[in-house]
């Protein structure tokens, strides 16, 4: 059964802002969703005098700010984020149960896998730039988890879809080459032949289309090519067409946002 | 005293002020004079011939009939209507010449108590209109008083807190009052109703067609023409009712050896009393009870101007459901705004429960919420604002406040007016 929720805090004058994100949080109820959703990527250091500050001065919490200064030191960090989730009162005692199971649930993961869990999250959100780097950190990281293919194998897939979400087209085929090694299924290999066929360097191109076989490349390139026909209906093309619709200064001034915006996209996925 | 606590009854014909005095917890009405009947000061302005030299009241006539000045009356129907008088070729708005007219009344306070600065200011009128109500704290404001000090009654209000003011004895039933000006003969009632917490006052007022003008009175055979007039009403309006009190009030009741066949009648089993300054010293009660912390008027007041019902959300806090109120009734409506931050969990529309607060009934109204954008659940702060543009007519509008940078907002609103029986 639906339910309304009453917000007491008002919204913060000085947000607290969250670097991994690149975005602010004005309300008691962001910083809840904020852990619960992210609680991957937040760390030791999340707990710090900034925090503390936001919830006593900005939300008026100041007795969970004594509560969580007085823990900080003996606590775990998902044992507060615990706390901080149940003095909110955003989330219900079942969600605030998952999230304790949850919380449990990385907590027995190896340090190798919580870097995995962590990358992927990142892409999810689209936070290119840190998730590439997460990603290397585990493969360079000589973690004893990456003796498992499977394991490893996902960490090259996640780092090739990334390069090939920031356009560096090299990277991806190298990625998704030593992934589609250790992981040799269908999709994997798709996402190989579209990273390397944009690919400028013909010797490169040859060397990973080498590796695919050539009645799977037919197949792939007649699905890629419809794929192309329909972006023009679907996301960024349907935004596109939208405008063309317009009158002429509608439609420019709208063009014009809309370059602006996927600017924007593409400094903060180059980590800018 | 810190400053003054003023009740300001303005109406068309004569205005009044009165001053609450909170060591003895009286009102006094401020007089040009010792005389009683100088308490009512006509409400009319006068502009000084070439000069910015502004009179109002008896003076204002007085340099109108010779010729001093031109003059304006009726200034409180010429507001009500946004209108304006020309004078030496100038327009001058209802507002202006309103200003000038109350900031008179001030300052006769000021002078009779020495006292600049003013704690609460509550003016009464007949009745109650948006645009009055904007128009007479902006006065307020233009007189030197901030618009948080300034309150606004209907004479209906003003009686219930002047009659409530006095012994038990008086209102222990019912009580009532008539009015009679030159705008006409009006009726007040109010009675107390029993057995419920908290206690409900409840009054009515009616503009009686049996009226007539005050010029009759300038003859015996007019008096007494008024006097069967007004015994038929008092029969008519008093028979098989349990009435405590009656008060006659009104330039109409100055004098009362004309009334010889009403007085008989409205003086039978009750206490009758015949006063002037019964609406400036309801008003001037109030101005003294809004700056204490609790009401010595514990009791919800139905009348006209006030709500009649409660309207409330239910929400949930702390994994406790809580009723939020919204605007409770008895609350003057211009005064009833409230805003409330909810965020929607498995919810696709707004509730709002409408408490009547005469009989034992619960309505429910629902307001759709899917025209706001789609996002995860508990990601969408709605902002609900509750204002009434009449004490039946609310108005609700529902602001998509997002959440935060994570979901911006698209500030898209939802406006709905109801109409509460």
């Amino acid at each position: 059964m639906g339910r309304m929720l009453l917000c007491r805090n008002q919204k913060a004058k000085q947000p607290y802002f969250v670097e991994e994100l690149g975005l602010n949080l004005y309300s008691g109820e962001e910083l809840s969703y904020y852990i619960y959703h992210n609680a991957l990527l937040i760390g030791e250091n999340f707990l710090d005098e900034r925090l503390f500050r936001f919830i006593s001065q900005e939300l008026g919490m100041t007795k969970l700010e004594a509560k969580l200064r007085r823990w900080a030191d003996q606590a775990d960090l998902s044992e507060l984020l615990l706390v901080i989730l149940q003095d909110i009162h955003y989330y219900n005692a079942d969600e605030l149960r998952q999230f304790r199971s949850h919380m449990a649930e990385v907590d027995r993961m190896t340090p190798g896998q919580r870097k995995l869990v962590c990358a992927e999250e990142l892409l999810s959100k689209q936070r290119y730039a840190e998730a590439r780097l997460q990603y290397e950190r585990l493969l360079y990281s000589g973690d004893s988890a990456l003796a498992n293919e499977e394991f490893q194998g996902k960490a090259w897939l996640g780092r090739g879809i990334v390069c090939a979400r920031q356009y560096d087209w090299m990277e991806a085929s190298k990625s998704l080459a030593q992934a589609y090694a250790l992981l040799p299924q269908d999709h994997v290999g798709k996402m190989l032949y579209c990273a390397a066929c944009q690919l400028k360097d013909d010797k490169w191109k040859k060397e990973f289309l080498e590796q695919l076989e050539p009645e799977k490349q037919k197949v792939w390139d007649q699905e890629i090519g419809d794929a192309k026909k329909q972006s023009r209906f679907l996301g960024r093309g349907q935004e596109v067409s939208e405008w063309m619709d317009k009158d002429n200064i509608r439609k420019m001034s709208g063009l014009r946002q809309l370059v602006e915006i996927w600017k924007t996209d593409y400094r903060r996925h180059q980590g800018g | 005293m810190q400053g003054l606590l003023l009740g300001i009854d303005l109406c068309d014909d004569y205005s009044q002020v009165s001053c609450m005095n909170p060591l003895d917890m009286t009102t006094e009405a401020i007089t040009l004079s010792s005389d009683e009947s100088s308490c009512l000061i006509p409400t009319v302005i006068c502009k000084k011939r070439g000069e910015d030299e502004w009179f109002g009241g008896e003076e204002a006539y007085r340099r109108a009939l010779f010729n001093e000045g031109t003059m304006v009356d009726k200034l409180v129907k010429l507001a009500r209507k946004d209108g304006s008088a020309t004078i030496e070729g100038v327009k001058y708005s209802a507002e202006e010449l309103l200003y000038r007219f109350v900031e008179m009344l001030i300052t006769m306070a000021r002078q009779k108590y020495q006292l600049e600065e003013i704690d609460s200011l509550v003016f009464t009128v007949q009745t109650l209109e948006g645009d009055l109500l904007d128009l007479l704290v902006r006065v307020a404001e233009r007189c030197g008083v901030p618009r948080e000090l300034v309150h606004i009654l209907n004479h209906t209000e003003s009686f219930v807190y002047y009659v409530i003011s006095q012994k038990q004895e008086v209102w222990a039933n019912i009580s009532c009052m008539f009015d009679l000006t030159e705008d006409g003969l009006h009726y007040y009632e109010m009675k107390m109703i029993r057995g419920r917490n908290p206690r409900i006052v409840e009054a009515a007022h009616e503009r009686m067609e049996e009226s007539f003008s005050l010029d009759l009175l300038d003859n015996a055979s007019g008096e007494h023409l008024g006097d069967t007039i007004l015994t038929a009403c008092a029969e008519r309006l008093l028979s098989r009712k349990i009435i405590s009190s009656v008060f006659l009030t009104g330039r109409g009741f100055a004098k009362t050896d004309w009334l010889k066949n009403f007085l008989p009648v409205v003086c039978r089993k009750r206490k009758v009393f015949a006063g002037q300054h019964i609406f400036a010293s309801g008003a001037a009660y109030v101005a003294y009870d809004v700056l204490q912390e609790t009401s010595s008027y514990p009791f919800i007041c139905l009348c006209e101007g006030r709500l009649q019902s409660s309207v409330c959300v239910s929400a949930v806090y702390a994994e406790r459901n809580e009723k939020v109120m919204l605007a409770s009734a008895g609350t003057n409506w211009y005064e009833a705004r409230s805003r409330v931050e909810l965020i929607p969990d498995n919810m696709d529309y707004l509730e709002l429960n409408i408490i009547s607060a005469r009989i034992p009934r619960v309505d429910k109204i629902k307001i759709d919420l899917t025209e706001f954008p789609v996002r995860p659940n508990k990601t969408t702060k709605i902002e609900v604002i509750v204002s009434f543009v009449s004490e039946d007519c609310m108005t609700v509008r529902i602001i998509d406040r997002g959440f935060g940078d994570l979901f911006p907002a698209s500030g898209k609103m939802i406006r709905k007016d109801f109409y509460l029986s």
